[in-house]
């Protein structure tokens, strides 16, 4: 069992709330929320699912929308770390990062065109081959340590951000770039919505009246730092990785398995990791993707585990942005341990009494310096990191 | 071929059921969980081939649930609203 | 802590199952046999079949699984047969799979559906197919593998990556045993970018491509059974890989690098194929080689002319590089 606090140096984050964490901040603690049906692409469906676009943002041609957001959020972290690349070339920096669309071989116009035997250039494809997201932050930040790319699908940023620290812990790195990174596209849309799990109006996490997911997109990273290197920069952390827990439910491919067992255990593993008694912890930041499943089987781990501590999530702002997802729920997580607060779970309404527990309504004051972030995915994987303010619960 | 083969034809073929015939498959007996033992992923795939095949667009998944009972079910279910 | 390969499992061009990959390594190459790919054209490529998988799981078990997740199932069940194990319960299980491409077959298939029947006619079987971690997540179905699980795409690097998330499991202890293992498919969409690699900005390699899996069961564990060999290091980073000692042999993948220059260098690609797993199948062969010791084929012997007491796989693709070093526990 991996021990010890890992040291978070920066937060970067860009999401349909905003292209900074601190814009994701004061727009969640403001309430506002603004899905919409998507602008980028169309689809013949005869209800306009709605989205949660990342606003005013362009890629550059040469790689996927998912790696752009990367290197933006990258970038942020990295400033907010005091970090420039002058250092970086220094040091053994290696990039963790969680993604699902951003690795799909799945460009639809050349797939068509191949279908239908026209001759498609190869662009599509490059660009793809261009795009890995971890590789893609070791290209363009000349970094020189180990690179992963998650593919845990709804937990891979939670993942990432736990295996990145493992980095630290072991010693194999000064720095880690840990986040997760994922666009809208239609052929996910569609998926979504053809295992009706999708809402056809905004979601709304944790509530009665749920009907699904919607969808979001974006990225976040957070660096993570060797506390060797912390001292010699005399640089500040603003939080601390002090636990990660995972497993598998071994149950079905789409649904969780209704006991909770599998997300069970990655909570003990994460609190036993850390040290932290659930009495201690000030908040959950859930899954809460708003689907009936979902939603089910989390409220009632959590009234069982953690009774009485208050949880929210945030996908009512986000959306499920899915592989980004638990990389930008960590970074909310730490904002929120430094604000002592955390938002009103946006979306929820009226208690489901099958769920034994209800979300936030109101923007509440926590209280304690450790919380915990969870994620559960498609497969059967549950992840959940243990995050606080000091080293030490 | 009469709709209750179609239909039990479409569901090995859509459903990857390997190795079941249709004579296999007993019109009364209960599709899902026992029976055939389907499961929620073909429920969703069942809907698709409903709008696939029959032209039927099922509002919620709690619509189909009485008609995903059995093949006797689906097949009424689908006539009814060919009907209309 | 001694971490040891217990198992291998591998489906290939070459057959099926260690025995076939033994006799490959020995012959030194696989005759290819043919990809059709949508433009009329065949190329040549080693293919897998992963119907002996049936051996293992009831065929009814086996409807959601697709090529590619047949495969993975079937080189993770040989890898636990080998390793005397698949009886036991895998509870604590650890799986990590790394994939070049992943499903492409699925995605293909996905896309397919809405091109026949318009978006409403998404199918949600092709959707849940095409994730990238669904193989992974069938091994742990399977298999009632309930511990940490992970995959990892990356095209060309993906199993030095995974590798090392996999070593570090077991050093960290978070597992005691992890099911390692690499899968890829030549699907029609990867067999055409194989056909017109020349149009791509980074071309693929002389080919021919293979498909297949390759699993090892590393255990930090006292096992029953002598393992295959020890896994000494297992690192990935970027720019040229670290030196390499001048014992051994070495087992290329991908581009050159000079830590491999000098030393006893072998590109096993003509046993399997180009292919994102090929650092595994290089794993799994230099496993059985350092086994065999000096009952192996003549042709792995190290620059004294002696069986090798160790062997790095060396893999360079982009400006990346994986090392694995793998030591002989034969004393």
């Amino acid at each position: 069992m991996t021990r010890g606090a890992v040291p978070i140096t920066g937060l970067g984050c860009v999401s349909a709330a905003g292209p900074t964490l601190d814009a994701c901040m004061a727009s969640m603690f403001r309430g506002h929320r603004a899905p919409a049906p998507p602008r980028r692409f169309s689809t013949s469906h005869s209800v306009r699912y709605p989205v949660f676009e990342v606003p005013d943002f362009q890629a550059p041609a040469a790689i996927l929308r998912t790696a752009a957001l990367l290197l933006q959020a990258a970038g942020e972290a990295l400033a907010d770390a005091g970090l420039d690349r002058e250092l970086l070339a220094s040091l053994r920096v290696g990039a963790c990062i969680g993604t699902t669309v951003g690795s799909a071989m799945n460009d639809e116009a050349f797939c068509r065109a191949f279908r239908t035997g026209a001759d498609p250039s190869m662009g599509p494809m490059d660009r793809i081959l261009a795009s890995n997201p971890a590789a893609v932050l070791a290209r363009e930040l000349g970094l020189t340590g180990p690179c992963q790319t998650i593919v845990n699908a709804c937990s891979s940023g939670t993942d990432a951000v736990g295996l990145g620290a493992s980095w630290i812990e072991a010693g194999l790195c000064d720095l880690v770039l840990a986040g997760g990174a994922d666009e809208l596209g239609r052929i996910t849309y569609n998926g979504f919505i053809s295992m009706r799990i999708y809402a056809p109006g905004p979601c709304r996490p944790f509530d009665r009246d749920r009907e699904g997911l919607n969808l979001g997109e974006g990225a976040a990273v957070l660096v993570l730092e060797s506390p060797g290197l912390l001292e010699r920069r005399r640089a500040r952390a603003r939080a601390f990785v002090l636990g990660y827990g995972s497993s598998c439910d071994a149950y079905h491919p789409t649904a969780p398995s209704p006991d909770g067992a599998g997300l069970e255990r990655a909570l003990q593993e994460a609190m036993a990791a850390g040290g932290i008694d659930p009495s201690q912890v000030a908040f959950v930041n859930a899954h809460g993707t708003s689907t009936a499943d979902n939603d089910r089987v989390e409220a009632q781990v959590l009234a069982r585990k953690l009774p009485g501590v208050p949880f929210l999530s945030t996908k009512g702002f986000t959306g499920h942005t899915l592989g980004a997802a638990g990389a930008m729920e960590a970074a909310f997580t730490v904002a929120c341990l430094e604000q002592g607060r955390i938002p009103a779970s946006a979306g929820f309404a009226t208690q489901d009494p099958d769920l034994g527990a209800a979300p936030v309504r109101e923007n509440t004051k926590t209280r304690g310096t450790v919380a915990l972030s969870q994620s559960l995915a498609f497969g059967g994987n549950n992840a959940v990191l243990a995050l606080g303010l000091g080293a030490r619960p | 071929m009469d709709l209750k083969e179609q239909l039990k034809t479409l569901l090995i073929a859509e459903l990857n059921l390997e190795d079941v015939r249709p004579e296999d498959i007993v019109d009364g007996d209960p599709l899902f969980v026992e029976g055939l033992g389907l499961d929620s992923l073909d429920a969703v795939e069942l809907v698709m081939l409903l709008q696939k095949h029959f032209g039927i667009e099922l509002k919620s998944m709690d619509e189909g649930r009485p008609a995903f009972a059995s093949i006797n079910s689906l097949a009424a279910f689908i006539e009814a609203r060919q009907r209309t | 802590m001694r971490i040891a390969v217990q198992g291998v499992g591998v489906v290939g061009g070459f057959g099926c199952g260690v025995q076939d990959l033994a006799q490959a390594l020995a012959r030194g190459s696989t005759p290819a046999g043919v990809l059709q790919v949508p433009t009329g054209r065949e190329i040549p490529a080693l293919r897998a079949d992963p119907s002996p998988l049936d051996r293992f799981v009831p065929r009814r078990n086996q409807r959601r699984l697709d090529f590619l997740s047949r495969m993975t199932a079937l080189g993770a069940h040989l890898a636990l047969e080998d390793a005397g194990v698949l009886a036991e319960d895998h509870g604590a299980l650890a799986v990590v799979v790394a994939s070049g491409y992943g499903a492409t077959g699925a995605t293909m298939a996905l896309i397919d559906s809405i091109i026949e029947g318009g978006d409403a006619c998404t199918s949600p079987i092709h959707f849940a197919g095409s994730l990238h971690n669904t193989p992974a997540a069938h091994l742990s179905i399977l298999l009632g593998a309930k511990g940490p699980n992970l995959s990892v795409s990356q095209f060309q690097l993906s199993v030095p990556s995974a590798l090392m998330a996999a070593r570090l499991w077991l050093e960290q202890g978070r597992a005691e045993r992890v099911l390692f293992g690499a899968v890829d498919e030549l699907s029609e969409l990867i067999g055409h970018l194989w056909a017109r690699q020349g149009e791509l900005e980074r071309p693929w390699g002389p080919g021919p491509p293979g498909e297949g899996a390759a699993f090892l069961l590393l255990s930090s564990r006292e096992e029953a059974r002598e393992p295959y060999c020890i896994l000494e290091q297992a690192v990935t980073g970027q720019g040229p890989a670290p030196g390499l000692a001048p014992a051994g042999l070495v087992f290329l993948s991908g581009g050159e690098d000079p830590a491999a220059s000098g030393l006893p260098t072998h590109r096993l690609a003509p046993v399997y194929g180009h292919m994102p797993p090929a650092p595994a199948f290089d794993l799994a062969a230099a496993a059985i080689l350092l086994r065999q010791g000096a009952d192996g084929p003549p042709g792995f012997r190290d620059a004294q002319g002696a069986a090798p007491e160790s062997i790095a796989c060396l893999t360079r693709a982009d400006e990346g590089f994986g090392l694995a070093r793998l030591r002989s526990c034969r004393r």
